[in-house]
């Protein structure tokens, strides 16, 4: 299906149009239908597609649509990257839905039955509520309880239910058809409502039907898509927006985890692992940091601060985890701290522009350098003669020993200690500097 | 300093690190010490004497479940979180737990008026509670935030923010366990607004580390 033949980059490059006609016909059917299926029960929905196996329900028609989506998606990404990878990325996404779905299903569960528990309705009151009449005489006057069984055994009909039980056995929990989560809470990890049971083989299809897609595509090409999907030859590209992309995990892929041993390496202490690594990530660095800050000394800035979190986090890196979201998440927290920064010090700040003239100006112009040479020949005039002379000499014309001393008439070991002694007493008078 | 000057002298300070071990590896450590820490506190106190009789009630041990899954949630998130390439959803992990904890108050609050009536409102300070939660929960959020100490420049507010409620919550927990609160008004106002006053203590107190924890260069 995918081609593992050709590498990443040189594979076609995946185009998209800005509509797919056939899969928007079969969208907006389903959705249409939906509607009507809110609208006016299910007449609507009673002939075409959903007839079979009571799609007819809105939620039904929903979970069949979205069977369709994963479809395109899985299509997009096995070419783009390849088969695994487009197979890894819904059973991920399925994973994290489902988590998410009991989590949130079995705290709003354990609310409505702690809520019935807490606040124990009549039962008249529930059937005042639900008949607009009082109930009919013989009613027992006590309270019951959401999980409390009141006469309902599998089996009961209507027709036997004991005595001054509430008519027809049903209760709240039945009503909403939570009678097996009541019995059987562990039936809460299956599926939302155990009554959709029957829907999941047609999701099963929809899905099962994708790789045939995929098939197609790859056998006939473009021409597969009327109007759709086409291969290489569209004219606008599409910006690769999907999250495994724009994270980086895909790139990482391609660098057969180069930066992840490097970072392992590094953990241990290798220098030079740790000098490819950084090396090796300053442009991603860069990148990020001039794709979120105009300014460019202001980026190279942000780069650096990257570098030196990158460091301090070194511990925390897991070397089983692709390292390039990790570096890239980093980068994009510096710069966006340091874009926070600079917003928040503009109100504070003023800009020094007035002053530039001052600071470029050349040495010896400014009034602290005229002193500062005033005070250095004061200094050098009240030295001895023979010192200034060796000094000129010595340091300033910077001469050889021998012509120094043969100019100033003095010995070379003279020279020497008056050259010392002229630099000494210079240095504690202008502060006894090195 | 030029950025490759900066990597060499980097490159030229590398030493070898010890791996921090998987996330949630550390949340369990850290939520078993805070757990001893607890226990020998309840054992100190001693524990109420009606305990067994109020673990008879679901909705009290719903309180109490919903309370400890809020500080483990939320224990587990912060852990999560101090890494820089996980998602920043995982902030969302405790809101449910303690969601419910609040809902499961409330209800509570509720069933007290069906049962006693205006008697339930009647509303008195618990210092002690305060107390208690602070005085606990403070020191252990900050052991949790102590072991999350390398977010600092990654995220540290969230961070902060989710070790105050972890720490305050589980502190709750264990007050529920030897204290004497039996309105649920009470317990509402004072285990949670005690808990909230100190996310909101840690959430102000991240703002400051993370402003301290960043790379402190200018642009000079």
């Amino acid at each position: 299906m995918a081609r593992p033949d050709i590498p990443a980059e040189h594979r076609p490059r995946l185009y998209r149009s800005a509509r797919d006609t056939p899969l928007d016909i079969v969208r907006g059917w389903l959705q249409v239908s939906v509607f009507g299926a809110h609208a006016v029960g299910s007449a609507l929905g009673a002939w075409g597609i959903h007839a079979a196996r009571r799609l007819s329900k809105a939620s039904g028609q929903f979970l069949f649509l979205s069977g369709f989506v994963p479809g395109s998606v899985h299509t997009l990404k096995a070419h783009r990257n390849e088969v695994g990878a487009a197979g890894r990325d819904p059973r991920q996404r399925a994973g994290r839905a489902w988590l998410t779905h009991r989590l949130l299903f079995c705290m709003f569960g354990a609310l409505i039955l702690r809520a019935r528990m807490a606040l124990p309705l009549a039962l008249e009151t529930v059937w005042k509520v639900r008949h607009r009449s009082a109930p009919p005489p013989g009613h027992p006057r006590q309270y019951a309880r959401m999980g409390d069984r009141v006469g309902v055994r599998a089996g009961d009909g209507p027709g036997n239910a004991p005595r001054g039980a509430f008519p027809n056995g049903l209760l709240e929990v039945d009503r909403l058809q939570w009678r097996m989560l009541a019995d059987a809470p562990w039936t809460a990890l299956l599926l939302h409502r155990p009554n959709y049971h029957d829907i999941l083989p047609v999701f099963v299809l929809c899905m099962l039907a994708l790789p045939g897609f995929l098939w197609r595509v790859e056998r006939a090409g473009a021409a597969a898509w009327p109007t759709g999907i086409r291969l290489g030859s569209a004219a606008e590209p599409c910006r690769p927006r999907m999250r495994a992309q724009s994270n980086g995990r895909a790139v990482t892929a391609a660098q057969d985890g180069r930066w992840e041993a490097w970072m392992a390496a590094a953990q241990a202490g290798d220098a030079r692992a740790y000098d490819l690594l950084l090396r090796d990530c300053l442009p991603l660095l860069r990148a990020i940091a001039r794709r979120r800050i105009a300014d460019r000394h202001e980026a190279e800035d942000a780069v650096q601060d990257t570098l030196l979190t990158i460091h301090r986090m070194l511990a925390a890196y897991d070397p089983a985890r692709p390292a390039r979201p990790w570096i890239a998440a980093i980068a994009e927290r510096r710069c966006v701290d340091r874009l926070r920064r600079r917003g928040r010090g503009a109100g504070r700040e003023t800009p020094i522009d007035d002053h530039a003239e001052t600071l470029a100006a050349p040495p010896g112009t400014t009034g602290e350098d005229r002193i500062a040479g005033r005070q250095l020949r004061d200094a050098v005039a009240e030295l001895p003669e023979s010192q200034r002379t060796a000094l000129r000499l010595a340091k300033l014309e910077d001469l050889p020993l021998a012509e120094a001393a043969a100019r100033s008439g003095l010995s070379i070991g003279a020279l020497k200690v008056a050259t010392h002694r002229a630099l000494k007493t210079l240095r504690r008078r202008l502060g006894g500097e090195e | 300093m030029e950025t490759e000057e900066l990597i060499g002298r980097l490159t030229a300070g590398l030493r070898p690190v010890r791996r921090l071990p998987h996330p949630l590896r550390r949340a369990a450590t850290w939520i078993g010490f805070a757990l001893a820490v607890i226990a020998v506190f309840v054992a100190a106190f001693g524990p109420r004497q009606d305990l067994m009789e109020r673990l008879q009630r679901p909705h009290e041990v719903a309180q109490l479940l919903f309370c400890l899954a809020t500080g483990v949630l939320a224990a587990i998130a912060a852990f999560e979180l101090s890494l820089p390439d996980r998602s920043a959803r995982w902030v969302l992990l405790p809101l449910p737990a303690a969601a419910a904890w609040v809902a499961s108050l409330g209800m509570g609050c509720l069933a007290d008026i069906a049962r006693m009536g205006p008697q339930a409102l009647v509303f008195g300070a618990s210092w002690g509670c305060f107390r208690f939660i602070v005085l606990m929960g403070v020191p252990l959020a900050l052991s949790l935030v102590w072991m999350l100490r390398h977010a600092g420049p990654i995220r540290p507010v969230p961070v902060a923010a989710l070790g105050g409620l972890a720490g305050a919550a589980l502190s709750a927990v264990g007050l529920s366990i030897f204290h004497h609160l039996d309105a649920a008004l009470m317990v509402l106002a004072w285990h949670g607004g005690t808990t909230l006053l100190v996310v909101a203590g840690f959430l102000l107190a991240g703002r400051a580390w993370g402003a301290r924890s960043m790379p402190g260069f200018t642009a000079a």
